[in-house]
């Protein structure tokens, strides 16, 4: 009954999660990239662009899952089968 | 600058306290030769430990080396600090008064800043409003009052010295008569003698001019004004030829009185007498002519009357001659037409008359006709009477042979229909039996080929034919048993209990917590009472243990939000399997019905 790309619907929110935990892991870590180059090319190696880098990923990271668990689109393109 | 301020203060702190240590230190080693304005926090380990001495109590040695002690001098920052927050204060109001008074300047000026004053300014707009009423007041005071009431234009004309005036009541209208100074003022006399004087005398002396008359017709009506204080030298009549010779005798007694008059004022009689003489002598005359020419136009008359009479005597006797003629030819016409119209309605009387004897002559033929047809019949019926009569048991035992066969042909066709019936029936309840194997089935059977057998079989049937036209579409290809539902639904239960904690509109944390608490909920089994997810799923749970999987759609079907949208597609399956079932139990009743139908 399942056509090639339906999934079903026990899956909704495990789908949901896999898209949530993967963007936010790649946000954060582009945040972390980010604030490791702005430490040691304005701040002189300290450490806190970092943190502050990994903050801004993780909150976009966190912002977005919401969005996708409240029902938009927020940062992820979906393709209907 | 609070945070460094603060460190400052703390390290200062740290080293007022590390100076005290210090000294005291120092204090309790008697070392003397300490400077006392030493910089605190500096460490001197210059100084030399002279005597090492046994401690003495610390406590009040360094208290009063602390007091008593020259601590160095503090920088003393509290005098600074009691009126750096006025001076704060002080500074803000001054920067602010200029701010908000160079802003509101500027923003009158200039209509960008003006926008980004009033927008982004907190209180800017209203400054700049109260500001810009003020000038608006300033500059037109009186706006604002009510307009003028009356709507007249304020411009007045001087009126100089033409003035209007309506043409009212004083005008009556042009005046007919003259002028006021040229009305004669005796014009009335003399219209009135008018009236009264028609003499057939002579030409009238006006008093102011002397106008000669030559024709003194007998009907000029000029008056005759004698007046007796002023006599006007009277002129004579001049015979010029244009007044008849008859006259001549009035004329010279006129010229008499004239005369005579003019000498002496007054007339004597025998002017008078004179001219009466001429005057008698003239009427004489014209009443000669008058007769004379009375008696003429008498004759003439009297001619003409018997011309007239002979002609209107000739004129009557033509008139009698047409009038006879035009008689004559009337009557000659009237004949001609009477003869005409009689010979017209003879032809018409004699086709009548022959029409008529037409149709009375058919009728007599049909009348003819109608009889021998009458003759025949009687005829017929009579011999069908008579072999009637000499085959009469043979005629009516064919009847009853026929009424009998067409019995039998009835009973016959009754007995085929209800075979066919009853194998109707047979094969509906095949069709039935299978469809009830296909649900029972422990794996799913396409169900496609048997609802269409049912249809084929039972499709005349109304109830059969709409329970089979009900059946989903998706079910075409099978539905699921009990025990896969039961096996969709145990993979199912975990998602749903997943999700059993999810508030409205959930974001990340939601669902998380969801998950992380929905671990610590007890598991329900058997068929508890309750509106909470587990209840529910162990009640769902257990119909389908039982094989009730409409109970089981129906509790599944009582959720709500994210754990019915987890559930929808086994739903889905389930309400397949729900209304299959159910059509195939209404099949199966009617099949029921269908063997005691006929």
């Amino acid at each position: 009954m399942s056509a090639v790309k339906k999934t079903a619907s026990e899956q909704l929110l495990n789908d949901k999660w896999d898209v949530v935990i993967s963007n936010t892991l790649v946000k954060t870590a582009l945040g972390f990239g980010f604030g490791v180059v702005t430490s040691v090319l304005f701040f002189k190696r300290r450490a806190f662009p970092v943190w502050l880098g990994i903050g801004f990923g993780a909150g976009r990271g966190y912002a977005e899952g919401d969005a996708i668990f409240r029902g938009g689109d927020a940062g992820v393109r979906i393709v209907n089968p | 600058m609070l945070r460094i301020t603060s460190a400052r203060v703390v390290s200062q702190q740290r080293q007022v306290v590390a100076s005290r240590l210090l000294h005291s230190s120092v204090a309790r080693l008697n070392v003397t030769n300490v400077p006392p304005t030493s910089v605190p926090g500096s460490s001197s380990p210059t100084a030399p430990i002279e005597n090492p001495t046994p401690a003495t109590p610390s406590t009040p040695n360094l208290s009063s080396s602390a007091s008593s002690g020259s601590p160095p001098p503090r920088p003393s920052p509290e005098p600074k600090k009691r009126y750096a927050f006025r001076k704060f204060l002080l500074s803000m109001s001054v920067l602010g008064a200029i701010v908000y008074g160079g802003g509101v300047w500027f923003a009158l000026r200039n209509d960008n800043f003006h926008d980004f004053y009033t927008e982004y300014i907190p209180f800017g707009e209203r400054i700049v409003m109260i500001i810009e009423e003020r000038e608006f007041q300033r500059r037109f005071p009186n706006a604002g009052r009510k307009p003028l009431e009356d709507d007249k234009p304020r411009v007045t004309v001087h009126r100089g010295g033409a003035t209007w005036k309506m043409v009212g009541d004083e005008y009556k209208g042009p005046s007919t008569g003259p002028h006021v100074s040229a009305v004669p003022k005796d014009k009335g006399e003399q219209k009135v003698e008018t009236q009264k004087d028609i003499v057939p005398a002579a030409a009238t002396p006006v008093p102011a001019s002397a106008v000669v008359s030559p024709a003194p017709e007998p009907a000029k009506q000029e008056p005759l004004v004698i007046k007796e204080t002023v006599l006007p030298k009277l002129p004579k009549f001049v015979f010029d030829g244009t007044i008849d010779p008859s006259l001549e005798n009035v004329v010279t007694s006129i010229n008499g009185l004239f005369t005579a008059l003019t000498k002496a004022g007054s007339a004597g009689p025998e002017e008078l007498g004179a001219l009466a003489a001429s005057l008698g002598e003239v009427s004489n005359k014209f009443v000669t002519l008058r007769a004379k020419y009375e008696s003429e136009l008498r004759e003439n008359l009297d001619q003409q009357a018997l011309v007239f009479a002979l002609q209107s005597e000739k004129q009557e006797q033509d008139y009698k001659q047409q009038l006879a003629a035009v008689d004559e030819k009337w009557r000659e016409g009237y004949f001609e037409e009477r003869q005409r119209i009689m010979d017209i309605y003879k032809k018409r009387l004699i086709a009548e008359l022959k029409k008529f004897n037409q149709v009375y002559s058919t009728r007599l033929r049909n009348e003819v006709a109608a009889a021998n047809a009458e003759k025949d019949k009687l005829f017929a019926e009579k011999v069908v009477e008579t072999v009637e009569n000499e085959r009469n048991s043979r005629l009516s035992k064919l009847k009853e042979l026929k009424s009998a066969f067409e019995d039998v042909t009835a009973l016959s066709a009754q007995v085929d229909s209800q075979l066919e019936t009853a194998e109707k029936t047979a094969e509906l309840q095949l069709a039935l039996g299978s469809l009830t194997n296909a649900l029972q089935a422990p794996y799913t059977v396409p169900l496609a080929p048997i609802i269409a057998r049912i249809k084929e079989v039972g499709g005349e049937d109304p109830l059969i034919a709409a329970a089979v036209a009900a059946v989903p579409v998706s079910a075409y290809d099978g539905v699921l048993t009990p025990a896969q539902l039961a096996a969709r639904f145990k993979l199912l239960a975990p998602e749903i209990r997943k999700a059993s904690l999810v508030p409205a509109d959930a974001g990340v944390a939601g669902f998380f917590g969801s998950w992380l608490f929905s671990k610590l909920l007890w598991k329900k089994e058997g068929k508890p009472k309750g509106t909470d997810v587990e209840s529910i799923l162990a009640r769902a749970e257990s119909a389908l243990i039982e094989g009730q999987v409409v109970e089981a759609v129906r509790e599944v079907n009582s959720l709500d939000g994210w754990r019915k949208k987890l559930a929808e597609d086994w739903l889905a399956e389930g309400r397949k399997r729900s209304e299959v079932e159910f059509l195939a139990r209404v099949l199966g009743e009617e099949g029921k019905v269908w063997q005691y139908k006929y």
